[in-house]
């Protein structure tokens, strides 16, 4: 178990593409840390320079007290699980778990003993005689994750893990390796592109764009003060609406005007604004789906946070509905996460309310957050 | 006369022991010993008309060993004694390397058969000599690795052999080793990429260095088998070409690329640049080529593709759509996708690319 901590780390290739820029970040032992971004924003590749895989361009790279930067993968006490988990067709489950250590010269009662220890961890104990062909898509991947236990590393390092699995397991997967960090009690940092996976599975997530860290937080702190706009943009589904705003004083209230409509904000609110100066000026509103709400007690207690909307469409998902809604002063639709027994319908001439304790503001040049905790 | 690890190494140890300076290289000029020495040298005409003969030559004495394709000493010095010197060395190694061929082991028979250098004559002698049958269903896997050496690669694909296979596993050069895999009903050929994918899994964690690795097509009979071995080198060569960022190539899955890269150069350019030119480099930026070879990955699959590059459908629409009102090919239709892809492909076709392993 160890902590593990990346000191301004850059990555150049030769040609001057900078693939990570400034990345600062220390994880704590015992810790489960997701990187997460869209392709291409670095994550993997600073997966990839804590695995050893990549070199670092600049920066130190600390596992446990000890600089690593020029220290063989092999030599780092970590244990890597890729995208993709190929196993030896022609090995057992056991003999694929056992070869890393087999390759390492570790005497055969102590690979057993860790065999037979992380099959009983993953409770893959009565495959252990079975060929991968006989596995499931699921099994292998506990196989593979089988094979980084055995190694008892330091640290996890797992590279979109889940991304080769059909939908349905990959749920199921992500329930495992969550269960799995709580029994092995060691530090994993885990890479991904799904959202929900960093939501549901880290203790804290690291959003990355175009090399450079956005915001590190809990989940729930990302999703209610996301630092930037595109923070706010990419947690959370279906995404936040955002619009268009002026923030304006009218008779003594500051509201959020854009086209025909315009949405009191609460005194609260003002109150959190990094500073006096943001009224009056234009900004980015934006607003959760589960925020906005068309039920008719809602809408008569907040008339002033009311904005008339056309529904274009009503997407019914059992535990909830989706209503997608036009509105003045709104390019594209707005999406709203209301009550399955809502009454809306398709063509619907509608009010809807804003929950104005959850509004969101961005600058509309430098595009971060003008709320303060 | 591919010179095993394990003769170099013989022959270093006596090299080291000699005051003076020292060069052991190959026919082709190419330093064999010290292995810091990287250069390429130009041999003398009179050297390679007659190697056996001691030449001096700006102030260094040459000679070389009694090989059809021999082995080369360079000593600094230019007196008698240097000479007699270089002719001790000289019959050294032909020594060494006369023993290592008196007592050849299967590895290095099978060296001789992939490479094609052991006569049909001689395919039966080794043949019945290692119990190896004439006829049985193999083909090759090749690895490249270009900063390890076979020794440590060696080392660790031992490990991967099945012990009661006939698999056998050689060097087949500084940086390259051949797996000649038995493929019967407990191996099929499918599982030769999984086997592939997880010996490169285990090169990656365990040395950090990535192995290039081609695999040629099944051969029922031994004196077949080195087409294997050349279609695997091929497919490395090939596929690395217009698949920069794979390590896997199988040679029957590359039919498109073979073909491609026996299009002229000019040709290719001619072809790629219809469709990528001035005029559509704006649409064609890295964000738009990563987003159409991620929907080609995903067999033209929308939903899927959005999903693993992290963007709404409606947005991969919209860049399809573009595509399509630019270029006028339908990105979503089989024929013009397929179009696309081969113009793409085009484009990596020229001498830059092209490498040997």
């Amino acid at each position: 178990m160890a902590s593990v901590s990346l000191k301004n780390i850059y990555k150049v290739y030769t040609g001057g593409v900078t693939a990570v820029s400034d990345f600062c970040l220390d994880i704590e032992d015992k810790e489960f840390i997701v990187l997460v971004g869209p392709s291409g924003c670095g994550k993997s590749t600073t997966l990839r320079m804590v695995a050893g895989l990549e070199e670092i361009s600049d920066g130190e790279l600390y596992i446990g007290d000890k600089l690593v930067n020029d220290v063989a993968p092999k030599d780092r006490d970590i244990a890597m699980v890729f995208q993709n988990y190929a196993l030896y067709p022609h090995m057992t489950v056991y003999d694929n778990m056992a070869f890393g250590l087999k390759l390492r010269k570790t005497p055969k009662a102590q690979i057993d003993k860790r065999v037979k220890e992380a099959a009983r961890i993953l409770d893959i104990e009565h495959l252990l005689n079975r060929k991968p062909k006989a596995l499931s898509g699921g099994q292998r991947q506990r196989v593979a994750l089988g094979r980084a236990i055995v190694r008892e590393p330091k640290v996890f390092l797992m590279d979109e893990p889940l991304s080769n699995l059909d939908a349905k397991l990959r749920v199921q997967m992500r329930t495992e390796i969550t269960k799995l960090h709580q029994k092995l009690q060691t530090t994993f940092i885990y890479v991904t592109h799904d959202q929900t996976e960093a939501m549901t599975m880290g203790s804290r997530i690291v959003v990355m764009k175009d090399g450079f860290i956005q915001q590190v937080d809990t989940p729930q702190n990302l999703y209610d003060y996301p630092t930037n706009l595109f923070v706010a943009g990419f947690i959370g589904s279906p995404q936040m609406n955002f619009f268009n705003a002026k923030l304006e004083k009218i008779d003594g209230k500051v509201y959020a005007t854009f086209g025909e409509n315009k949405i009191l904000v609460p005194a609260e609110k003002l109150q959190k604004f990094v500073s006096d100066e943001c009224i009056g000026k234009e900004v980015y509103l934006g607003i959760r789906p589960e925020n906005i709400n068309d039920a008719p007690e809602f809408v008569a207690k907040n008339p002033d946070s009311s904005i008339k909307v056309h529904v274009e469409v009503v997407e019914l998902m059992g535990s909830e509905t989706y209503l997608y809604l036009s509105t003045s002063g709104k390019e594209g639709n707005i999406v709203a996460r209301v009550d399955p027994r809502s009454k809306s319908r398709t063509n619907d001439d509608i009010t809807v309310a804003f929950d104005t304790s959850r509004l969101h503001f961005f600058d509309r040049d430098t595009e971060t957050t003008l709320l303060t905790r | 006369m591919y010179l095993d690890h394990r003769v170099l190494a013989k022959i270093s140890q006596i090299l080291s022991q000699m005051t003076m300076q020292v060069i052991l290289f190959d026919s082709n000029g190419q330093v064999l010993w010290p292995e810091d020495n990287h250069k390429e040298l130009t041999l003398p005409e009179a050297l390679l008309k007659n190697p056996t003969e001691p030449l001096v030559y700006g102030g260094f004495t040459l000679i070389g060993t009694e090989d059809e394709q021999p082995l080369f000493i360079c000593l600094s010095g230019d007196n008698a004694d240097v000479k007699s010197c270089a002719v001790l060395c000289a019959e050294l190694i032909n020594t060494l390397m006369r023993m290592d061929m008196g007592q050849a082991s299967v590895e290095q028979s099978m060296r001789s058969i992939l490479r094609g250098e052991a006569e049909a004559a001689e395919l039966e002698a080794i043949a019945s000599e290692h119990n190896l049958p004439m006829e049985q269903d193999r083909c090759v896997m090749y690895f490249h690795f270009a900063e390890l050496d076979s020794e440590a690669a060696l080392n660790i694909l031992k490990n991967v052999v099945d012990e009661n296979s006939t698999d056998i596993i050689t060097e087949v050069g500084r940086h390259a080793v051949a797996l000649v895999k038995t493929v019967d009903e407990r191996f099929e050929f499918a599982d030769m990429e999984q086997l592939a994918a997880a010996i490169e899994n285990t090169f990656v964690s365990e040395t950090s260095h990535p192995a290039l690795i081609g695999i040629g097509d099944v051969r029922s009979k031994l004196t077949q088998l080195s087409e294997s071995y050349e279609e695997a080198r091929a497919a490395i060569n090939v596929g690395r070409m217009y698949h920069p960022k794979q390590q896997i190539f199988v040679y029957r899955k590359m039919l498109i690329e073979r073909f491609l890269a026996k299009v002229p150069e000019d040709t290719s350019q001619e072809f790629h640049q219809m469709m990528f030119n001035r005029k559509t480099a704006r649409l064609f930026n890295d964000e738009m080529i990563h987003t159409i070879e991620k929907f080609f990955e995903n067999s033209l699959n929308l939903s899927e593709t959005s999903r693993q590059l992290y963007i709404h459908r409606n947005t991969l629409v919209y860049r399809l759509d573009k595509v399509q009102r630019i270029i006028g090919l339908d990105l979503r239709a089989f024929d013009d996708a397929v179009t696309f892809k081969l113009m793409m492909l085009l484009g990596k076709n020229n001498a830059d690319r092209k490498g040997k392993v």
